[in-house]
């Protein structure tokens, strides 16, 4: 599964970095959301679905290939 | 698709959480929607900002608009519920049935005016109600929010940023007293102040009145004094919606009482603003009225929703408290408890220059929480450092541990 960010909408809550730590990580200079991997293996799909799921403004989200 | 319906009542973010995870985990069943609202399910946050500030902003909706994983009643809001029969009744007077029940009505504003012109003072919680507050902060306005917290400052920020003429009055000391600790809190009253805003605290609104043969609303407060101004916000507090729960069999105490797992009784769940859920390490019941926590309980929510389904563990709630606040382009982002004073242990930098880290510890050296403003790195160590120190005092209250 390939995860995607739309850097405009994330506001550096950092929900995602705490749920996903291996896929997520946040800018030093603004916070702002940065990608670790775009490719994910399944067995990490929980995670970033929880990543996804507490985003306070929908920033994140999976493209199933 | 099996006959399996989960009936969401409430139409804000919890709502839109529990349908799209649902949605992602791919629910063999079918989700119904109800709202009082006419809209669905938008984004709250902006409304005290940008649809404020800014003209011609739309609502930011939470699912796509043509989003089909759900049915939407709308503009139909809950008025009972038999959990015997597993029906909710609605105003219109139709019945949904369900299998599992989402309780996500949150809240709306306390109101506590009294007096000739309190159906002229403003109120927020909806994208009509941020439209109708837009149009009368015109500049020059003079404007009196009354409140302190959360929304009252932001309300204040955007009216000063439109131009008008600013006073906050709450029974406070100081901006954001109750939420940040008086250290923080002094600090963004200064910010305030910068801005022009006006304090009138220490003292509570009682009520407003027109004036003779003007458009000006005068405001009463408790200490005998008077208030005049065009414009009048009352950010006062909340009130759950839960009097269509009462005599139900749902457990009501200020919210929907729910156990650890977010579940009120089999089949019954709550989330977002209105639910209070027993913290089973603490013992403690809490409530949470922010955005993130909308989103972390709709997750839990749904996700134990498949679990009671494919009998595999349940979730528990136990999200460290966050929450975030735009004022004047800065962000504030507050993690955990901060309001005990004495238990501020690091304060570094400067709130009104937008860099500033306030930690706060407890008596045995245990972060209970932080105030941080453009220190990215360091919200999200603390964040972790939170996160474990939850996951740590979970185990050692497990049964067994």
């Amino acid at each position: 599964m390939r995860v995607e960010i739309d850097q405009d909408l994330c506001c550096a809550a950092g929900h995602c970095v705490v749920a996903a730590p291996d896929v997520f990580d946040q800018r030093d200079e603004d916070g702002i959301v940065v990608l670790l991997r775009t490719d994910v293996p399944e067995e990490g799909r929980g995670e970033v679905e929880d990543a996804v799921g507490i985003c306070p403004t929908r920033a994140i989200w999976i493209v199933d290939e | 698709m099996s006959d399996h319906r989960v009936v969401v009542v409430g139409g804000g973010a919890a709502a839109a959480g529990v349908v799209s995870t649902l949605e992602r985990a791919g629910l063999d069943g079918q989700v119904t929607v109800v709202s009082d609202e006419f809209q669905r399910p938008y984004d709250r946050p902006p409304l005290s900002k940008s649809v404020l500030t800014d003209s011609g902003v739309q609502p930011t909706w939470l699912l796509a608009p043509d989003h089909r994983g759900a049915q939407y009643v709308l503009g139909d809001p809950a008025v009972g519920l038999d959990i015997h029969t597993h029906r909710v009744a609605l105003s219109s007077g139709r019945l949904i049935p369900y299998e599992d029940l989402v309780i996500a009505t949150g809240v709306r504003p306390r109101r506590v005016l009294n007096g000739d012109a309190a159906d002229r003072a403003h109120a927020l919680r909806t994208y009509d109600d941020a439209l109708a507050l837009r149009d009368k902060l015109t500049a020059g306005a003079s404007v009196v929010v009354l409140g302190a917290s959360v929304l009252g400052t932001e309300v204040a920020a955007s009216a000063v940023q439109r131009g008008c003429r600013v006073v906050v009055a709450a029974p406070e000391l100081d901006l954001g007293g109750r939420l940040l600790g008086s250290t923080v809190a002094a600090m963004l009253t200064g910010v305030h102040e910068g801005h022009g805003v006006q304090r009138w605290l220490g003292r509570s609104a009682l009520g407003v009145d027109t004036t003779p043969g003007s458009d000006v609303l005068r405001i009463r407060f408790d200490d005998g004094t008077v208030l005049d101004a065009d414009v009048v916000v009352e950010a006062t507090g909340s009130v759950p919606n839960t009097e269509w729960l009462q005599g139900t069999g749902v457990t009501l105490a200020d919210g929907v009482v729910t156990d650890e797992h977010l579940r009120v009784s089999s089949g019954i769940w709550a989330a977002g603003d209105v639910c209070r859920w027993r913290d089973d390490v603490s013992g403690q019941t809490e409530r949470r009225e922010n955005r993130t926590n909308a989103s972390e309980q709709a997750l839990i929510v749904a996700r134990n929703i498949e679990a009671t389904r494919n009998g595999s563990p349940m979730r528990r709630m136990e999200a460290v408290p966050y929450f975030w606040t735009d004022q004047y382009g800065l962000t504030l982002h507050v993690l955990g408890r901060v309001g005990h004073d004495d238990q501020l242990e690091e304060l570094d930098g400067d709130l009104s220059s937008g860099d500033m880290a306030a930690i706060y510890r407890d008596g045995s050296g245990r972060l209970a929480g932080a105030v941080v403003v453009g220190r990215p790195r360091v919200l999200r160590e603390l964040r972790l450092e939170m996160v474990k120190g939850r996951a740590a005092s979970s185990a050692a209250a497990a049964p067994g541990a």
